[in-house]
């Protein structure tokens, strides 16, 4: 709407001010409608007085002829009336017509039975009330009307309206100016938030935007939008510990390149050590690639628009593939894995999301379990009539401390350890983004001492 | 057998030169997509090593270029983009095969193997290296005559190494065509390991020669020589 103007302030004074003219002049129509039915109901009253006093000076001569008996009435003069037979004749006119025609009485209205008022405007602008009724005098049938100018009627209106006229835009300039210092005053808030807003940036993301009235509607939202800033500040740290963890992770490999390089060409040895040399630097090439691959994984899974390729997925042969393909590395430490599937289930899945995040579980499972133990999978439908794939390890368990921090990028409960066992710290992370990117959830149990069960919950 | 490689970054470029005439054959570099489209129209090759990110004129658009002209000359796109849609796109623009950087050079040798027909595997149902035979109907290995019992994967895994004997074979090349894993975000590294190791124990050594050998840092080579 390009023609109101722009600033918030105007335009609701304006829309304010148009509802408030609108309201007054529809006051203002109703209340001259009023005042004018007022005055007419008035002068139909003053009419009905007349007639009462002029019926009663009516006489009918014994030759049929009427007579008026003036002398009993001190307004007489005044009173505009004529006197009708019931053939349609003028029978007597009051003095006071001389000069004024007024048209002939109407028979179809006027000469039925009871009192008719009307308006009537005779041709130099002269606006005339009307009374008549049908009498009967002595046998006779005769008709009254009776007439009065209207002319005070109108002044009176005229002066009501004119009232109006300078009251009205009195009322809606006033009204104008005070609903826009209002306006003023109740929406100053805003451009408190917006100034505050505007000088909130990356580096003091911890402040916040003024919450003047917690109830009124700009409190509501200055909290929203501060709830808002909560979160972008938690992503932001997130982020920056993320992207100081993931250039520590860079750096191991890295020193160990530079170093074995470095070291290498201190002295001048034969082929057989350059050789180990290079292959033991492609080595911890192959564990930056790994871990390029895998922060790649994570942040391609992470993007919204994410696709997967859901496919039906007999959930028990499935299970039995993935353990057999990772089994050589269990057997390798004498632990034997047991798969538990009470029958076949169907699922909606992503196969390699799902082998992914079930070989991360099982690869963590046996790296952590003792020699000679069992790692049990089990493979149901819970009561909820999800599927579940649960893990259970009789490892070391995971400290509660510990245990809500797992899933998160490079987390490592036992730093040390894990690196040497290779362990990018990204294999959970990985495992969760794996299941919920398609739409599931994987969650964790454990007892230190006892074991860790993760559960995968589709 | 002439090859020309369109690579921007001057080391890689060089590493892929000297690497390639290490097996015989002729490498031509271009370092622009310019350069590039002048050598393809001036000189005969037998296959385009083509990096898609290049200054100028980019992968895509020499190859759409190339494949406009008619040009029959097999492409093979080296890149650091590997989702889905990057490789359908280079696949569809007319691409023969598509290799993710960093990438394990014997991966390429054996790519381009393929792409220059050279590699293509012989119908056959005996393989053989040494003492060591495989029959690959009744799925049968001896060496020196004797019966070894292999596991489905192993036997799968021999397959691969003798087909490619003499060739440096690297663990992805394994994860792909054996374990046939392409996600390149689940590491299967000490799976293969252990496979080899018990490979290695049933072939290897009760006998005198040993076959399976570790080239540290890049893969396997199965071969009568110790490298």
């Amino acid at each position: 709407m390009s023609f109101l103007p722009k600033n918030i302030r105007t335009r609701l004074t304006l829309w304010y001010v148009l509802a408030l003219t609108f309201i007054l002049l529809l006051y203002a129509g109703v209340s001259i409608t009023l005042v004018y039915i007022n005055l007419r109901n008035n002068l139909d009253d003053q009419l009905q007085q007349d007639y009462e006093i002029v019926e009663n000076l009516i006489r009918i001569m014994p030759n049929g002829t009427v007579h008026i008996d003036s002398d009993d009435d001190p307004y007489f003069h005044e009173r505009w009336f004529q006197i009708w037979s019931a053939d349609w004749k003028l029978l007597y006119e009051s003095r006071s017509f001389t000069g004024k025609i007024l048209p002939p009485i109407s028979k179809s209205v006027e000469t039925t039975d009871g009192f008719h008022s009307y308006s009537l405007q005779l041709k130099n602008n002269v606006d005339l009330r009307v009374l008549s009724g049908k009498i009967n005098i002595d046998g006779k049938w005769l008709f009254i009307r009776l007439v009065r100018d209207e002319e005070s009627l109108w002044n009176q209106l005229s002066n009501f309206m004119r009232l109006m006229l300078i009251a009205l835009p009195v009322a809606i300039i006033l009204a104008g100016f005070g609903g826009y210092f209002l306006t003023k005053k109740f929406l100053s808030p805003i451009d408190e938030i917006a100034d505050k807003a505007r000088r909130i940036g990356e580096e003091n993301l911890k402040e916040r935007l003024p919450v003047i009235n917690p109830d009124d509607e700009f409190g509501n939202l200055a909290r929203v939008f501060n709830e808002m800033l909560e979160r972008i500040q938690k992503s932001f740290v997130r982020l920056k510990r993320f992207t100081s963890d993931a250039a520590h992770e860079l750096r191991t490999p890295l020193t160990a390149i530079r170093s074995i390089g470095e070291v290498a060409l201190q002295d001048y040895k034969d082929a057989k050590y350059y050789r180990e040399i290079i292959g033991s630097m492609l080595e911890e090439n192959r564990q930056l690639t790994h871990l390029v691959d895998n922060l790649l994984f994570l942040s391609r899974t992470e993007v919204k628009n994410f696709k997967t390729h859901l496919t039906k997925l007999e959930l028990k042969s499935f299970t039995q593939e993935t353990v057999e393909f990772i089994n050589v590395l269990a057997e390798e430490k004498k632990q034997t894995i047991i798969v538990k599937c009470e029958s076949e289930i169907i699922v909606n899945a992503d196969r390699t999301l799902l082998q992914q995040a079930l070989l991360n579980l099982l690869d963590n499972a046996i790296k952590y379990s003792p020699e000679n133990s069992e790692i049990l999978v089990k493979v149901n439908i819970a009561e909820d009539n999800s599927a579940v794939i649960e893990v259970k390890d009789n490892g070391p368990g995971i400290p509660g401390e510990h245990l809500v921090k797992i899933f998160e990028r490079f987390y490592r409960v036992d730093k040390g350890r894990s690196r040497e066992m290779g362990g990018s710290g990204l294999g959970l992370a990985i495992a969760r983004r794996a299941i919920t990117a398609q739409g599931g959830t994987l969650t964790v149990k454990s007892e230190v001492g006892v074991g860790s069960s993760f559960k995968i919950i589709l | 057998m002439k090859i020309l490689v369109i690579e921007d970054e001057h080391k890689v470029a060089e590493a892929l030169k000297e690497g390639l005439e290490h097996e015989s054959y002729a490498v031509d570099i271009a370092h622009t997509g310019e350069d590039g489209f002048f050598l393809l129209n001036s000189k005969q090759y037998n296959l385009l090593l083509l990096d898609l990110m290049l200054p100028g004129r980019d992968g895509i658009e020499i190859l759409k270029t190339i494949r406009d002209k008619k040009l029959d000359i097999p492409v093979l796109i080296l890149t650091a983009r590997d989702t889905v849609e990057d490789r359908v796109l280079g696949l569809d623009s007319g691409a023969d095969d598509y290799l993710v950087k960093p990438f394990a050079f014997p991966e390429l040798l054996a790519r381009i193997r393929v792409l220059l027909k050279r590699g293509k595997e012989k119908q056959t149902s005996r393989l053989q290296l040494a003492d060591l035979e495989m029959d690959l109907i009744k799925r049968k290995v001896k060496r020196s005559g004797k019966d070894i019992a292999l596991t489905l994967r192993e036997f799968d895994l021999l397959e691969y190494l003798l087909r490619n004997q003499n060739q440096i074979v690297s663990r992805e090349m394994l994860a792909a065509d054996v374990w046939k894993e392409t996600n390149r975000a689940t590491p299967i590294d000490n799976l293969i390991d252990v496979h080899i190791a018990r490979m290695r124990r049933k072939i290897d050594d009760p006998f005198e020669t040993k076959l399976l050998h570790t080239v540290r840092g890049v893969g396997f080579i199965f071969s009568e020589d110790t490298p």
